[in-house]
């Protein structure tokens, strides 16, 4: 009697063998489909078999059917209406007669196939509407076997459309389907804590990653959630730090520009308001001088910000000798020749400010050298000749400092590339005046001749 | 100058210098000033009172009833409710999204409170767009029913940028419409007249603030609605200055190429494009962050609400815009079937 019981029906019907689960083994799954529907609706006549048809041999048969359906819409990658209602129709029939049998003569194999099967077909031809129906027909597993089947299927599931990154939109539909299972293992929070908090894990990675407004914040939160049910998960720790420093450090920088920016547009204003006083009351021309020279220190601690944070240059047709190159080799003048041609007016289009930063950097770098070779003040020679060559402004540097190393001519732009020791200074000046050039779409370098007795730099300036 | 115009002025820091320098000196202009500290304040004067121009701050956070809320949120609302209204943001700093959210919700000018300009500070560069702000007419120029020009022009110094964005096109606006492709140099050298293209699309990482290119951007904007004009580069505080300029020249839609939906957020507009051509946009009302701001307002303006959002022209608008999208969908899920 035992025995009979457990024949499955390959044992106890030939038919269905040959007929259909031949082909469906070989993975023929259109044959085995129609033979599977064919036999199904044969059955009643077929009274040498009918008594010893079981419960669990229709579970057989509907789960061969929809199988067999998926099979099919899976090879052909396409849609066809007649094979996705085949399959959800027996998904439907599979899981309603489930739910009455006996669990311990089923295959949970195939229960946890045809969960899989329906959220691939959902994934593949119904992404639209994947939340919903995903979450259906894990419920509708979850309440005819059990909850250990289903939330394993869809947990690999999650895992699996996660590394899919063939698949157009995998990321919203492992964050859609990542969402599922937190919804249904809520109710069973105690014995799942551990998945909920990778999938919680998983979901903030996806969200970091989505690069959005509000991305950080989101993916904190769902570290955040994880740790609540896994406090001792490393990864997560770590994660949370990382997270947590980034946006910080971001909210920083937010607020360090508003603020600054704030400050820099009050004393423009006041400065404004100051000279326009000082304008009507007086005619003491070394006041507005003095506010000339706090106004450049303003704009020049701008330009140096703007630089730092790698700003694009802001472009502004300037008088590079009159305004630029007179001021920043005034200072120089008592400690060394400075012979600027041609001395009248030049006018380009800069970043007034990046050209200052690489000329400031560049006749700082002259001075120093000067006084390392220890070379007499009233020698010291320094020309600078603005020339335009080919839609090219050439600016050329030369000076008597004694010329450079040969051993550092090729890294002369590199950083911490410095003549002067490597303890001494950071060495960022030329790396700096190369980035302030390039960044106008210009170019900064050694000339190619360079002098006995000294070097020479060139800029060249487009329009 | 005309001593009549008013002006709503709403920054959440009134005691910063940048502040009390600017209110004093556009009083000193012969503008009547008002001035406010919350957004919702802002909001309850807009029914009280009618004003020329509003000021708004980006950065509410530091008084703010509405933690999320910004000025850009407050600038929606203001032009969801009459499209001409005028509103120039005046921001300490204001995110790379605020950038962009401010030129798609058709701010009239986004001046940076540190921004200079020779001898000109932020506060004159401020009262410099009010006056423009207010010589702007009202109507727009080359109003017309006709449909677009089918044709799209796409400039980019990106080859592989322009294929995609072509594909993206042939893909939302069907075969009907063409798309003709140009580098900046092409386009300079020759610029063809605006009026044979329905949507002008100006996409590359960025733009120089060389006056050549501002030039060319400025020529290129001043078309829209007819052709209306779209310009994506990346979002990057890096290219705040070239960002700001193309925002204070009116483009229709601004897309960030460093946002990962930006493809989508693409081929949005140019169905928006097409159903706003020749037109100004209405934003549908925000009432979602006017319930956050939790304000009160008047009762006759309250009871009116409904009445005023159903007024028969927004409505027509509305149907329009949903139309597209509605078809827009259709074909979305054609292709996914």
């Amino acid at each position: 009697m035992m025995e009979k019981k457990n024949k499955v029906l390959s044992e106890k019907d030939p038919h269905w063998r040959s007929e259909v689960l031949d082909s469906f083994t070989k993975y023929d799954y259109q044959t085995s489909l129609d033979k599977a529907i064919d036999y199904l609706n044969k059955l009643p006549q077929r009274t040498d078999i009918n008594e010893a048809i079981t419960e669990s041999d229709y579970v057989t048969i509907y789960y061969t059917i929809a199988a067999s359906a998926y099979g099919v819409l899976n090879k052909n990658k396409t849609f066809d209406e007649k094979n996705w209602t085949y399959f959800f129709h027996y998904f439907d029939r599979y899981i309603e007669l489930i739910n009455t049998s006996d669990k311990t003569s089923l295959y949970p194999k195939n229960a946890e196939t045809l969960l899989d099967n329906s959220l691939d077909l959902l994934i593949s031809f119904q992404a639209k509407q994947l939340a919903d129906k995903a979450k259906a027909c894990v419920s509708q597993m979850l309440n005819a076997w059990d909850e250990k089947l289903a939330l394993s299927v869809l947990l690999k599931k999650v895992f699996d459309e996660r590394m899919d990154f063939k698949r157009p939109d995998a990321m919203i539909y492992t964050r859609q389907l990542a969402e599922i299972y937190l919804h249904i293992a809520k109710d069973y929070a105690d014995q799942y804590h551990a998945e909920c908090a990778a999938v919680m894990n998983l979901l903030s990675d996806l969200t970091y990653f989505e690069g959005k407004d509000n991305s950080e914040e989101e993916a904190l939160a769902w570290i955040e959630k994880s740790l609540v049910l896994n406090p001792n998960d490393k990864f997560a720790k770590r994660r949370k730090k990382d997270i947590h420093n980034s946006l910080t450090i971001n909210n920083q920088i937010r607020r360090f520009n508003h603020d600054t920016n704030n400050e820099i547009g009050g004393l423009q204003s006041n400065l404004k308001e100051l000279k326009k006083l000082l304008c009507q009351s007086t005619e003491n021309d070394s006041s507005l001088l003095y506010l000339q020279k706090i106004d450049n220190s303003i704009q020049r601690m701008a330009g140096i910000r703007r630089f730092v944070q790698k700003h694009a240059p802001d472009f502004k047709q300037v008088d590079i000798v009159k305004d630029i190159i007179i001021p920043l080799t005034a200072s120089y003048q008592d400690c060394m020749h400075i012979q600027v041609i041609p001395e009248t007016s030049y006018l380009w289009e800069v970043d007034c400010e990046y050209l200052r930063l690489a000329l400031d950097n560049l006749i700082k770098n002259t001075f120093e050298a000067f006084d390392r070779q220890h070379i007499n003040p009233q020698e010291r020679q320094l020309r600078i000749t603005l020339q335009e060559n080919n839609k090219h402004l050439e600016i050329r540097l030369c000076d008597n400092a004694g010329g450079l190393d040969e051993a550092l001519r090729d890294r002369i732009f590199e950083k911490y590339t410095s003549s002067k020791g490597i303890s001494k200074e950071t060495g960022l000046g030329l790396s700096n005046a190369l980035t302030a050039i390039e960044q106008m779409d210009g170019s900064l370098q050694l000339d190619e001749k360079q002098p006995d007795n000294g070097s020479t730099f060139i800029i060249k300036l487009s329009i | 100058m005309n001593t009549s115009l008013s002006i709503l002025f709403m920054d959440d820091e009134p005691s910063n210098d940048i502040i009390s320098n600017a209110r004093e000196r556009l009083s000193a202009q012969g503008f009547e000033v008002d001035f406010v500290s919350t957004m919702s304040a802002a909001i309850e004067a807009y029914y009280e009172k009618f004003y020329d121009i509003f000021i708004l701050d980006i950065d509410m956070s530091h008084l703010a009833d509405d933690q999320e809320g910004d000025g850009v949120k407050v600038l929606k609302r203001f032009v969801s409710l009459h499209n001409q209204t005028k509103v120039i943001l005046f921001s300490g700093a204001g995110t790379v999204q605020h950038w962009f959210a401010a030129a798609n919700a058709h701010c009239f000018g986004y001046i940076a409170k540190d921004q200079q300009q020779g001898e000109l500070d932020s506060i004159d560069l401020l009262i410099e767009k009010i006056k423009t702000t207010i010589n702007t007419p009202v109507t727009t120029k080359n109003k017309t029913s006709l449909p677009p020009p089918s044709k799209v022009l796409l400039i980019s110094d990106d080859a592989e940028l322009s294929e995609l964005s072509s594909t993206l096109v042939n893909k939302t606006l069907g075969d009907n419409w063409s798309t003709q492709i140009m580098t900046p140099e092409q386009w300079a050298e020759n610029p063809p007249s605006n009026d044979q293209y329905g949507i002008i699309a100006c996409l590359q990482a960025r733009f120089s603030t060389r006056a050549r290119v501002q030039h060319q951007l400025a020529t290129l904007l001043a078309s829209t609605p007819s052709p209306q004009t779209i310009i994506a580069c990346d979002g990057l505080d890096a290219e705040r200055n070239s960002i700001l300029f193309i925002a204070n020249h009116h483009p229709f839609r601004m897309v960030d190429l460093q946002h990962p939906q930006w493809q989508q957020f693409f081929t949005d507009t140019l169905m928006a494009a097409v159903n706003w051509y020749g037109k100004q946009e209405i934003f549908v009302a925000d009432a979602d962050t006017l319930s956050r701001i939790h304000i009160t307002l008047p009762e006759d303006v309250q009871a009116n609400w409904d009445a005023e959002l159903s007024d028969e022209e927004m409505e027509r608008l509305y149907d329009d815009y949903e139309t597209a999208i509605e078809e827009n969908d259709k074909q979305d899920k054609g292709e996914n079937l």
